[in-house]
Order: C-alpha cells, then sequence, then structure tokens
C-alpha cells in the first residue's frame, strides 16, 4: 500500500539532485521557468501513471454513448443485480448490473462525463472568480482588500458540503445547480493564495517600473502579477479538481447531484447503497474509479507543485 | 506465578456457577408445597419488544388516520367492526352484527355483551354512541363521516346510526375509524390528556409513554376474548431501518414494522427470522395532466403509455414484493375490481403502434416529477418508468423533487406538468379510493366528466354491494378507456419477525393488530 509514496520520494529526491547536478550547464538563460518545471514534471514515472489515468478518464468521458457495450440507460428488472462476470465467468454484463439492470461498465463509463464535466466546470468558475477576486484585493489594498478578506475568512470559515447541501436542497438538484453551487463555494481558497502573492509582488521593482512607463492597474495585473503567480494556481487547480470531484460524489451520493439519466460516479455509488451486502459491485466499481482518479489528480498536483517549486530546482 | 492465578482463576468461576446455581435453585426450592405458584414462578415473563419506524405523535387514535400511530393502540382499543386483513369485507369487532333498513337511511348495531374498559366502565350502548360521536366530530374523518345524522340508543346493547342520505361506504368509514372509547374517562380527560394514558377494552392497556423511546403495555386479565398471550407489549421506537433490522438480528425486538425491500432478503436469509408481506394500500401511479394542451391529453397516447411501461418490471424492483395494477385503480379483493378489462400487459411495440397512430410516431417530450427518498424505491421507480418511456420513444425530462418540494407543488401550483409519480394511500374501500378523484378534488387532474362524477356520487349512495359493485366497475371500464396516467404497482408492506412469533395477521390497512398474536417460546 505505502511503497508507491516511497518509490515517489525516492524518484523526487533524485530528480533534484540530478537537476542539482545538470543545473550549471542545463539552465540556459533562454529557457523558460515553466518549460524547465514541465521538463522536471515529466521526469518522474509517478507523474507519467498519475497522468496516464487522467488521460483514460478523459477518453471514458468523450466515448460516444452509442460505443458503449450496452446502451447505459435503458434499464431491464429482470437482469437487476448480475454479478460481474469477469470474476464469475458467466452472463454478458463484464462488471455486472445495478439495481434497474443497468449495466454497470457502460454505465461507469458513460457517468466519467458527468464527473468530470462538474468538477472540471467548477473548478473553471472558482479559478476565474477566486483570482479575480484575490488579485484586485491584493493590487488595490484598502477597503477592498478589507472587504474581499473578510469574505475569504466567511467563505473559507464554512464547511463546503453543508453550504452545497443547504443551496442544492433550495434551489432543486439539477446539472447547472451543482456546477455553480461548487464553483461559486470554492472561490475564497484560490483568492488567499492569490491575495497574498500579488500583496507581495506589487512591491517589486518590477511592477514599479510598469507603473512608470503609465500601464493601466488592469494591465499591470494581467500582464506583470498574474503570469507570475500562475504556476501557483495551476497546482492549487488541480487539488482543487480532485476536491470537487470528492465533494460532487458526495452530495450525489446523498441524492443532490445530477437529474437522471445522467449519472455520476457519486449517485451510482448512492444508487447501491440498500445493497451493499447482496450486490458490493454496483457501489465499489464507481468508488474505485472515484479513488483512482481522485489519487491520480492529486499525485499530478503533487507532481506540478514539486515541479514548479523553484527550490527544487537548485 | 502463573499456577497461583490459575488457582484463583478456578475458585472465581466456581464461585460463580455455584451462585449462578443456587439462584436458579431457590425458587423452586423454596416453595415444595405450592404446586401452582411453582409452576407460574419459573415461567419467565412473556414479552413481545415490536421495533416500530416510528414515534406516534399521540396515542389517541381517533384524532388522527395515520396507521403507524394507530398500531401501537390497536391492541389497546377496540373498533365496533374491522376491515378483513386483506380486502373491502367489513368483519365484528365489539359490533356483534348490524345491518341497514330497506331504505339505507338506519344502521343497527347489535353491541356485544360483558365487555368492560380497562377502568372498570361497562361497555354498551351509552359508550359505543359516545364513540361514534367522537369519530364523527374528528376533523380528519369528517370526508367519510358527513352523511352520519343522530345516533340512537335503542337498549343497553343496540345502538342505531341515522344518515341523511344513503350511504354506501358507512362501513368503511367504521371499519376505519370506529375506536370505542370509555365515556366517563374521555369526557373527563378530553381528548388530548387521553392520549398521554389510553384507555379502552382490547387485552393490553397502557402503561407508560417515554416519548421517542418506547411505549409499554400490560395484559388486561379481564379481557373478554380470554387471557392475553403476552405479559408485556412493548414499542421501541428505531426510526433507522437498518438500526431496525440489526435490533431484529440479535433478538433486541421480536417483529419489527416498515422493513424495505432492499433489507427483506437479509431477514429471508436468516433462518432465526421470518418475512411477512401484505398487498399494502399505496397505490403507484404516472400520474397525467389531461387538461393540458400536451399530448398526454389523447387518451390513445395514454394507453400507448399503459404498454410501454412493464409493470412486471417494476414488481421485479422490489424482489416480487409488489403487485401489478391490472389497467384500473382497484385491486383484485375490492369491489368494483374487474379482471375482464384491458390489464395492459407490457407490449412496447403496440405502444409505439398506438403512438404512432395518435400522431406521433417520433414520440414527443415530457417532463416527468417524482419525489425521492419518500417511498421505498422511489427514485428507482421513477428513473424505471422514464427508461421504458424513452424505449418507444417518449423524451423523457425528469424531475426528482425533494417530498415536501413535490407535494408544495402539487397543492399549490395550478400543475404538475404533464405527468409525475407517487403513490396515494387509502382505506381498500372502492368509494374512499375513486373519491380521491370526485369534482374539486387536488387529485382530478382531468376535465370535468360528468359521467365520472355521477358514477363516484352514485356509488357513494348504494348500500346494496351487487349495485355498488356494478357502478364501480362501469367507472374502471371509462379509467381503462381513457387512462388516469399510468397504472404501475401497489408495493407489499412488509414485516421482519423472529420464527417464536405466531399468528401474526399482517393487514392491508397497515394497522398492526397483535389481539391475536402468540409465541411459541
Amino acid at each position: 500500500m505505502c511503497w508507491p509514496i516511497r518509490v515517489y520520494e525516492l524518484t523526487k529526491t533524485m530528480a533534484t539532485y540530478r537537476a542539482s547536478l545538470s543545473l550549471p550547464t542545463a539552465a540556459e538563460p533562454t529557457q523558460s521557468h515553466t518549460r524547465r518545471s514541465l521538463r522536471a514534471f515529466f521526469r518522474s514515472w509517478v507523474n507519467w501513471i498519475a497522468l496516464l489515468i487522467i488521460v483514460i478518464g478523459f477518453l471514458m468521458a468523450i466515448t460516444p454513448k452509442e460505443w458503449l457495450p450496452h446502451d447505459p440507460t435503458a434499464v431491464n428488472p429482470a437482469l437487476r443485480l448480475q454479478p460481474p462476470s469477469l470474476f464469475s465467468g458467466e452472463g454478458d454484463f463484464l462488471l455486472g448490473t445495478d439495481t434497474l439492470g443497468r449495466d454497470i461498465l457502460s454505465r461507469s463509463i458513460y457517468a466519467a462525463r458527468w464527473t468530470y464535466l462538474v468538477s472540471v466546470s467548477a473548478v473553471v468558475i472558482s479559478t476565474v472568480l477566486g483570482t479575480m477576486a484575490g488579485l484586485s484585493a491584493g493590487y488595490f489594498r484598502g477597503w477592498l482588500d478589507t472587504i474581499i478578506a473578510r469574505l475569504i475568512d466567511m467563505q473559507l470559515a464554512f464547511p463546503i458540503v453543508l453550504l452545497s447541501i443547504a443551496v442544492l436542497a433550495v434551489s432543486g438538484p439539477s446539472l447547472l445547480n451543482m456546477i455553480l453551487v461548487l464553483g461559486l463555494v470554492d472561490w475564497a481558497r484560490y483568492a488567499r493564495v492569490v491575495r497574498g502573492s500579488a500583496l507581495s509582488l506589487r512591491e517589486e521593482d518590477f511592477v514599479d517600473a510598469a507603473r512608470a512607463t503609465g500601464a493601466t492597474s488592469w494591465r499591470i495585473m494581467m500582464r506583470h502579477i498574474l503570469p507570475n503567480i500562475l504556476s501557483s494556481i495551476v497546482v492549487l487547480t488541480t487539488f482543487s479538481t480532485a476536491r470537487l470531484m470528492l465533494t460532487e460524489s458526495a452530495l450525489s451520493f446523498l441524492g443532490l447531484g445530477v437529474t437522471p439519466p445522467a449519472t455520476t460516479w457519486g449517485s451510482m455509488i448512492g444508487g447501491g447503497r440498500d445493497y451493499i451486502l447482496q450486490a458490493w459491485w454496483i457501489s465499489a466499481i464507481p468508488g474505485t474509479l472515484i479513488t483512482l482518479t481522485v489519487l491520480a489528480i492529486n499525485l499530478a498536483g503533487d507532481g506540478l507543485r514539486d515541479a514548479f517549486d523553484p527550490r527544487g530546482e537548485r | 506465578m502463573f499456577a497461583r492465578f490459575r488457582v484463583l482463576l478456578v475458585a472465581i468461576l466456581a464461585l460463580v456457577l455455584t451462585a449462578g446455581c443456587a439462584s436458579t435453585v431457590t425458587p423452586t426450592g423454596v416453595q415444595p408445597g405450592d404446586t401452582e405458584n411453582t409452576s407460574s414462578g419459573v415461567v419467565e415473563e412473556k414479552v413481545l419488544v415490536i421495533g416500530h419506524h416510528v414515534d406516534p405523535v399521540t396515542l389517541n387514535p381517533v384524532t388522527n388516520t395515520t396507521a403507524a400511530f394507530q398500531s401501537v393502540t390497536a391492541s389497546t382499543i377496540e373498533q365496533l367492526v374491522y376491515f378483513e386483513p386483506e380486502g373491502s369485507d367489513i368483519l365484528p369487532g365489539l359490533a356483534e352484527s348490524w345491518a341497514f333498513s330497506d331504505d339505507g337511511l338506519q344502521l343497527t348495531m347489535n353491541l356485544k355483551e360483558g365487555v368492560i374498559f380497562h377502568n372498570g366502565e361497562e361497555f354498551n350502548a351509552e359508550a359505543a354512541k359516545f364513540s361514534l360521536e367522537q369519530l364523527k366530530a374528528s376533523p380528519p374523518y369528517e370526508r367519510w363521516t358527513q352523511e352520519f345524522g343522530d345516533i340512537e340508543v335503542v337498549d343497553d346493547y343496540t345502538v342505531v346510526i341515522n344518515f341523511a342520505e344513503p350511504t354506501g361506504f358507512a362501513l368503511s368509514a367504521l371499519g376505519r375509524g370506529s375506536y370505542v372509547l370509555p365515556p366517563a374517562y374521555y369526557a373527563e380527560l378530553g381528548a388530548e390528556e387521553f392520549s398521554l394514558a389510553p384507555v379502552g377494552t382490547g387485552p393490553y392497556q397502557f402503561v407508560e409513554w417515554v416519548k421517542d423511546d418506547h411505549v409499554t403495555f400490560e395484559a388486561f386479565e379481564d379481557y373478554w376474548g380470554g387471557p392475553p398471550a403476552f405479559d408485556r407489549i412493548v414499542w421501541r421506537v428505531i426510526p433507522e431501518d437498518a438500526a431496525r433490522v440489526a435490533a431484529l438480528q440479535v433478538g433486541e425486538v421480536d417483529l419489527i414494522t416498515n422493513v424495505t425491500p432492499g433489507q427483506a432478503n437479509t431477514i429471508r436469509n436468516d433462518e432465526n427470522l421470518r418475512l411477512v408481506s401484505i398487498p399494502g394500500v399505496r397505490v403507484f401511479m404516472t400520474y397525467v395532466d389531461s387538461r393540458l394542451d400536451h399530448p398526454v391529453a389523447d387518451p390513445m397516447v395514454r394507453r400507448a403509455m399503459n404498454y410501454a411501461v412493464d409493470k412486471d418490471g417494476l414488481v421485479a424492483l422490489f424482489d416480487g414484493e409488489a403487485r401489478g395494477l391490472d389497467g384500473q385503480y382497484l385491486l383484485p379483493g375490492i369491489i368494483g375490481y374487474d379482471e375482464t378489462l384491458d390489464n395492459f400487459a407490457y407490449n412496447p411495440e403496440k405502444a409505439k403502434e398506438l403512438l404512432a397512430e395518435a400522431g406521433y410516431p417520433d414520440g414527443f417530450t415530457m417532463t416527468l416529477k417524482y419525489p425521492i427518498d419518500r417511498y421505498p424505491l422511489d427514485k428507482e421507480m421513477g428513473e424505471t418508468v422514464a427508461a421504458y418511456l424513452e424505449a418507444v420513444g417518449i423524451d423523457v425530462e425528469q424531475v426528482p423533487l425533494e417530498y415536501g418540494e413535490f407535494r408544495r407543488q402539487h397543492v399549490e401550483e395550478e400543475t404538475m406538468g404533464p405527468a409525475w409519480m407517487w403513490g396515494l394511500a387509502t382505506p381498500s374501500d372502492p368509494h374512499m379510493m375513486v373519491s380521491l378523484f370526485g369534482p374539486g378534488s387536488i387529485y382530478t387532474r382531468f376535465p370535468d366528466d360528468q359521467r365520472v362524477f355521477d358514477l363516484i356520487d352514485q356509488g357513494m349512495r348504494e348500500t346494496d354491494t351487487a349495485t355498488r359493485e356494478g357502478t364501480y366497475k362501469e367507472l374502471m371500464a371509462i379509467w381503462n378507456e381513457e387512462p388516469l396516467g399510468i397504472y404501475m404497482i401497489v408495493p407489499n408492506d412488509l414485516y421482519g419477525m423472529s420464527i417464536a412469533i405466531e399468528n401474526f395477521v399482517p393487514r392491508t390497512d397497515q394497522v398492526v393488530d397483535l389481539r391475536t398474536t402468540t409465541t411459541s417460546e
């Protein structure tokens, strides 16, 4: 269970070591920080595996409904709770069927699109919102900063799941509501990080220089401050995707998720809740998929963070 | 070190064993001469513990119609007449026989003699009259007792109910709510106070009620039906479904109510437990609003939708613990059920043909609303119906709603949209069932149809069973030709119990009546 982590640590150390050895020749002045970081990222095989799992998930998400072995939404109660033929060797459902007799394999693939859609869209919303809020707070300071910083504190003090349940219970479960709720509750994490960085960056000489040449505040924020924070945002984004995927699963498990026939891995787990002792595969298979995907995204996030960390390069 | 420890252990064990023996030996040893006492002294108290799914809000059965509350006092407060356990016939209770006058305006009831209440009051015609007056005055029963007029005491054991109009379902109203109350005690305490310390004529009398925890009853030795089978009955409140089954498995409780379909197999597979089921009263349908300008307004489309949905498939969702409706609102065993009607056996091809014939060869779009987490498998049923309709080309947009919101929309908004799925529960009397769809009812979501309203009214006024049957069959035929929606299923009510529990009779009306229940232990 824990050897991959140890190997991963080792790999990381070696990568750092190798990087430090090759620094004098490899670090040419023309090579950008981003390119160097990406190169460091791809030096680790753990990152490759994580990326592979994420890419497989994306491929599942874009697989057309018609290509799936069975229709993921057609019910057949006569064939409900069939065990996976993968283990039992009988039946034509590789991963078994659920409580309504739908093929778990087809549904797992079909659910990937909604699972990814919800978490990725929510992350996009929260990234944009959080970055804008954090940038303006950190750059303009003053009363705007006071207000935004207090808002961030308030938002962070509120448990995400609780807030989402409350909002979804009132607005009713739907795909759009789910995306909006998750996107709107997660902005504070970005805002806090971005605000901190912007606060220190705005005192830098190159910002003063830009201001002296008459650049507008917008231009300074976008062209001079934002690029310097981008790597932290990217790292934060990966962790956020994983976390929102879990939150989405939790909400779907509670029945607050997307509306049928759309489904997510979380709602598949919820659907098998009452049958866990009779038919473990209904919940276990989407559960495994969530675990693998979240683990992969987290590992990729870890890898990105290490790769972008300037201290790691030297 | 170890040796000494072992000696100590043996000594303790010996002490425990002898002490244990001593305590079991003493009672028989002390009273060697008294044979009667010896036998009863050895037999331990017989206690029946029920794991109930809800804490009763009140123990006064006449102020509400909630079977889950009334179950708790069903073996304490008896009724004049009862519904038969499964069906719509009426069986005697504390009224031994009855007869309608020829004009149908009077019902004469002959009462059982020699019945006393737990507090010593005597049951007679005055008590019956008092009880019927409480029923008449009770708001939840009003819609069924509004035709009830004066109640007369003829002699000590005969009572007559007068009606404003001939009332065919009067006995059903009595079967549902003719609770026999002690007049002096009830009048002194009032309905509210009575709920805290109910008194009746049943085999088990009230002991205590600890809110959200348990209600205890003990045997009433002077019961007219002979000595009760149990010394005590304890209703324990266990709201969590899984916890109730677990309590039954470990023997903490002997009988549980409201077993969910998902847990039925757990009980079935346990050799110490037994699963008992009975068709329930909640009729699940996908209703349509045929007043709307929408394809569902066409009866042919509605018939097509009925052919599209596999009732057997829905029954399979419940592991067989449900029964499909036969193209009509009434169930077999209820007056007016017609087995000759088209039961809309699953036939997606015919559904497509009918849709094409009605002018929708490519189907149409409709929303389907359904409540979630309210009834067992409600979400699954909604998804299944939607999938069946999708299969014949109808594009269904599913709208699962939290029950409170579903209910609010149903009550407050003009329309639920073209289609919604849920279950309505009524006593198994044809009038009580079909009058849901009477004129002005919130459940009536079809254009006013005088034929239908006349038949409902006519059925209400008939006291002769054969004529009643003809009326309701006529109504069922209309609703078969022009369906109210998609006729789906009635899930069974499930009870789990230890195999030692015998003679438990489940009832369609969901009231748990333990008067005849015994134990083999």
